[in-house]
Order: structure tokens, then sequence, then C-alpha cells
């Protein structure tokens, strides 16, 4: 039932879904990590993670694995981790993402419904094929840009540029761990496209790097943006900056109450990358009990997880990402011995 | 099977037309205002359509038990995104305006972005009064006599944060005039006609002002002020244009400094200290001020020939 992919893939499009990747947990890790620290702090996190993440990417891409699929076939061990740490990080997306949406969204609706409909909807995509997430994501791609340029460009008033002071030199602890591993983690389900199934695969890597670089610099420009127009007090205080920084927009009275907009990027960003990590899951799963069913269980079982947690801690989702990082890299460095 | 996930999908969003609620429904509330008086006494302004309003009050101990009581009272869902203006009681202390920021910063649907004034006694006529008539007043003030500004509930809450102190605009509820502003949380102090002046010229909010000094009119035009930080002086820089003599120039540059000096000197100089944190300076700052009147010259009479 699963179809993993049905026609080959070009560089820009998967660069396009490799951006909304990227910025898919800046709502539920990477804004909640920068609160309480001061600015010189974020910025040099922002540069080591950039760094970190690099340097990874290269490393990853020296070594990319033909494919990964039929070469996890023989190694169970190494399927079943990939699994648990893909099934952890899943239930910590779904569950923060639907509570974003409960909380602005629907507040009256039980969190349960929430998750269901958005997780079914996310398996009916996956169903659908890579390919047609790769489509998706690219068409939704135009809207998600938009709402960027207005948020951006009708807030310019707001800014404030005393509230970026004082520049102090004070490093106390540096988020970039967190800020690398929320990263760099959603893009590695990508990995399960195989090397001949990419058109111009020296175009993809050289693509993968340009948008990484674009994404950290719209990242750090996003960040600095909420800061100078929130100052860092009163965003440690709020739940949802990004989504308050849009409430004080007012222009002739006409472009006002815009926060509505930006929760269509939360969705789109949290929807797509939901849905990938679920076809990651059922792929890999596939290899180990390949039933007419696998897809069915798979789903079933991430609901009742998801429902029986109220919240998945953050630190279990940051080991489980570094084990699921350090294992995509010791995988490919064996097969590079090899 | 993907058609039964899609039904089953669309079936538990028919769980959501319980939830829609109708605007007939909805309690719409346009103005609060707070009084506190050993518990706290909230006034509530419902829309009922257009041009009607009903207002509602309530006791309680806590804000929350004030609008649980309300809640229980309508028949309405309460809806808070629509809230216009906060006015506030002249008798409210420090724990009154945390207890008021805590509430609105834990409603999710308040959007905080609401004017906030306070007044010396608070009525169901004053409240009768459209909020933005009391807009258009603030706007008038600070176009002619530079006494306040609008402002946001939101910039209340940044001031408290950084320099425990905040300016709100005062405005007398019997006459319905502005009188200045009020400096509360750390101070509860309304400040005179002369210091309201000078705080509005330190946050850079006047554009137009008319001065009266013994009982005659100075009319400043497209003023600006910047802050300057040095190494051991503050220095509030205003720079305006006059139409009129040297000699005027000469007399409102004496009026403005003395009210600045009079104001440093008998208020709370918080937002300069936050200042001078911000720009990492450290110890004692002397604060001064720097008037710079540019003298337009007079239209020497008809355009016409």
């Amino acid at each position: 039932m699963i179809i993993l992919y049905k026609d080959k893939y070009t560089s820009f499009e998967l660069a396009i879904l490799i951006f909304i990747l990227l910025n898919s947990t800046f709502s539920t890790v990477i804004i909640n990590v920068i609160k309480n620290h001061s600015i010189s702090e974020i910025i040099v996190s922002i540069l080591i993670s950039f760094i970190l993440g690099l340097i990874y990417l290269l490393i990853i891409f020296k070594n990319y694995n033909e494919d990964l699929i039929e070469s996890l076939k023989r190694k169970r061990i190494t399927s079943i981790i990939l699994i648990t740490c893909a099934f952890i990080m899943e239930l910590f997306f779904l569950v923060n993402s639907s509570l974003i949406f409960k909380d602005i969204l629907l507040p009256s609706i039980d969190n349960k419904i929430i998750i269901l409909v958005f997780l079914l909807a996310a398996f009916f995509l996956a169903s659908k094929g890579l390919k047609s997430l790769v489509i998706s994501s690219n068409l939704l791609f135009i809207i998600y840009l938009l709402i960027i340029l207005i948020s951006f460009s009708f807030n310019i008033l707001n800014v404030d540029p005393i509230n970026l002071l004082p520049i102090e030199f004070k490093i106390n602890k540096l988020p970039f761990m967190s800020i690398f591993l929320s990263t760099i983690s959603p893009l590695l389900f990508l990995l399960i496209i195989p090397k001949n199934k990419i058109l111009n695969f020296n175009d993809y890597k050289n693509k993968v790097k340009k948008t990484y670089v674009i994404f950290y610099i719209y990242l750090f420009t996003k960040i600095l943006f909420i800061i100078s127009i929130l100052g860092i007090k009163y965003l440690s205080i709020i739940k949802y900056p990004e989504i308050t920084i849009l409430k004080s927009i007012n222009i002739f009275n006409f472009f006002e109450r815009l926060e509505e907009l930006l929760i269509i990027n939360i969705f789109i960003e949290n929807f797509i990358l939901v849905s990938l990590a679920l076809l990651y899951i059922i792929t890999l799963t596939k290899n180990i009990i390949n039933f007419k069913f696998t897809n069915y269980l798979v789903l079933l079982l991430i609901f009742i997880l998801s429902i029986s947690f109220n919240n998945i801690s953050l630190t279990l989702f940051y080991i489980s990402n570094i084990i699921f990082i350090i294992v995509n890299l010791f995988n490919y460095k064996r097969k590079y011995r090899s | 099977m993907k058609k039964i996930i899609i039904f089953i999908a669309v079936f538990f969003l028919l769980g959501c037309s319980n939830y829609y609620t109708d605007i007939n429904n909805l309690a719409i509330i346009n103005e609060i205002a707070i009084d506190y008086d050993l518990e706290y006494k909230v006034y509530v302004k419902v829309l009922k359509n257009d041009k009607e309003s009903d207002i509602f009050i309530e006791n309680g101990k806590t804000l929350d038990d004030c609008f649980s009581s309300l809640n229980n009272k309508l028949t309405k869902k309460l809806y808070l995104a629509h809230l216009d203006l906060l006015v506030l009681s002249d008798n409210l202390d420090k724990e009154n305006y945390k207890d008021i920021i805590e509430f609105f910063l834990s409603l999710e649907s308040s959007r905080n972005t609401f004017d906030t004034i306070i007044t010396n006694k608070i009525t169901e006529d004053f409240l009768k009064i459209d909020s933005k008539e009391i807009q258009n007043l603030l706007d008038l003030s600070i176009n002619s006599n530079g006494l306040a500004k609008n402002k946001s509930f939101d910039s209340i809450i940044k001031d408290i944060l950084n320099y425990r102190l905040s300016y709100i605009p005062y405005i007398d509820s019997e006459n319905k005039e502005v009188l200045g502003l009020k400096s509360i949380f750390e101070e509860n102090k309304l400040l005179d006609k002369d210091s309201s002046i000078t705080v509005n010229f330190s946050y850079n909010l006047i554009d137009n002002i008319t001065l009266l000094i013994d009982d005659k009119s100075y009319k400043l035009e497209s003023c600006s002020s910047t802050n300057l930080i040095d190494e051991n002086k503050i220095t509030l820089k205003v720079s305006c244009n006059y139409k009129g003599s040297s000699k005027d120039k000469e007399i409102i540059k004496t009026y403005l400094s003395d009210a600045f000096y009079k104001h440093i000197k008998e208020n709370s100089n918080n937002y300069f200290f936050y200042l001078q944190d911000k720009y990492g300076k450290k110890g004692h700052l002397e604060l001064l001020y720097d008037l710079d009147i540019s003298l337009m010259k007079e239209s020497s009479g008809d355009y016409f020939i």
C-alpha cells in the first residue's frame, strides 16, 4: 500500500522540502530554547550549531548510501534503533504541534481528537508516497513564503533596536546543541531516497548546502527580529512569541489581526514533518515486519502512545535525536570502510 | 481504505460543531474598568450591537473570581479579542498591577494591544463614553499640549519588565480632560504637566506641541528627540522648528530645560538608568538636556498675486 517513490526527484524540489523541514522545529523547540538567554549567547549558539550541522551534512553526503532501505534489510538492530528514535521524535512533534493548535485555534476541543485528525491527514499524505509529499511541500511553499514576507514587512515599524542591547559577552550556557539537533534530525528522514532516484546528485548536494546556509541566515534574522520587537524579558514570559509579534500589526486600521496567518505556516511545517517521519517509520518497519497491515499497525501504535503521554520530555527527545544522528553517521562510516 | 480514512477524519471534524459559537452567543467585551477597595470591582462593557452596550459590575477577591461570576451571570461566552480600552482606577498599587498583568497574560484570547488609561473615579457614565472618543482625546492631547499619548497594555508590560515603571495617560472622569501621565508600579504619582511633557519628549512621542508659558502660546513643530549616551552622561537632545523671534526661542528653551531638570530631581529616572544599562554603561551618569530650536521664517502673506 505504501509507495515509497514513483519518479525521480529534482534537487530544487528537495531543497524546498529541506527548507520547510529545517524550519519545522522552530515553534516547538528552538523558540523555547532561546528564551532566558542573552543575545550574545543566542548568536554564538546559532554559529556553533551552523558549523556543526554543516560538517555533519558534508560527512553524510560524502558517504551517501546508494540505497539505505536495501542496506538496512541486513541490519536489523540498526533498523530497530532508527525506528525507535524516529518513533520518539514523531510522538514529540505530533503532541507538541497538536498542543499549539489546541491553544491557539481549538481551545475547547480535546487534544486526542486534534491528534487523531492531524495524524490521519499525515498518514494519508504519507500513504501517497514521498513524491506526493515533496510536491505538496512545494505547492504549500508559495503560501509559506508569502506569509513570511507579510510577517516581516508589516512588522518592520515595530522594531526597536534598543531591545537588542546590551550586547555583553557573557556565556554561561549555550543552547547550540538543541538548535543543532532539532534542525539536523528532520533532514535525516530524507536519507531514504536512493541516490539513483535523485536527478543530478552533485547539484542536490550543492543545493542542500545552500539551503542550509539560507535557513541559518533566515533563522538568525527571525530571532533578532522577534527580540527587537519584544525584548528579552517579554520574550521569556510569552508562550508563543512569533505569534505575539503579529498582534501588534495595525496598518491603516485595515491590516490587523494577522496573527492567524502565521498558524498556517506552523501547520505546514508540522504537517510535512509529521508526514515525513511517519513515512520513514513505516518504510523502515516494513523491512522488519512486512505484512499487509504494517502501516496501520504503526499508525495505531503512534496514536495510542501519543494520547497516552500528554507531554514527551525534551530530554528524551534530545537523547533520541543524538542516537539517531550518531547511528546514521556510524551507519555511513561502516559502509565507507567496507 | 483511503476513503474510509478520510471519512473518519471528516467525521471527527463534525465534533467541532458543538464548539462553534454563534456571534449572538458571544459577549463581546469592548471596555473593562478595574477598581480595588479591599476587593476587586470590575466594570465590563459588553456590546449589544453597533451602537448600544450594557455595563456589568462584578466584585471579587481576585480578577478570576470577578470574571467567572460575570460568566455565570451572562448566558454568553466572554470574548476579549475586541477589547479596545482598559480603564484603571487611581488607587491601584503594585500588587494590583501584578495581578492585572498576570490575568491578561494568562488569557489566550486577549490580544493585549488595547489602550490603557487611569482615571480618578470609575463611574458607569464614564464607561458609556466610546473607546474611540478616548483614543481621539489622547490623539488630540499629544498633538496639542503634549501631555499624553495612547498607551497599549503590551507596552506597559514591557516597561514594567524592563525598568519597573510605566507612564499611563491620566484622564479626569468628570471633565473628561487629559491631565497628564501617571507613573505606576515602583512609583505611584501623577506627574505635573511639565513632567508629562518631558517624559513624552524622552520617549520621542511628540511631533507638534503648543506650550503655554505665562499666558502666551508657543507652537513647536516637527519635534524629534534622541537620547545620546556618552561615557559619563546621558543627553536628551530635542530638536524642533519654531516660527517666531529669537527672544521667544530663549523663553521656550529656558522653560523646557527647567521642566526637564525639575522632572529628574523630583521623579524616578528609571527610564534613563534602563538606557544606561542597555548601552553597557556603569556608575552614575549625569542627565543633561539639549534643546535645539530652528527658527522658521513666518509666511509673508498672500501667495496669490
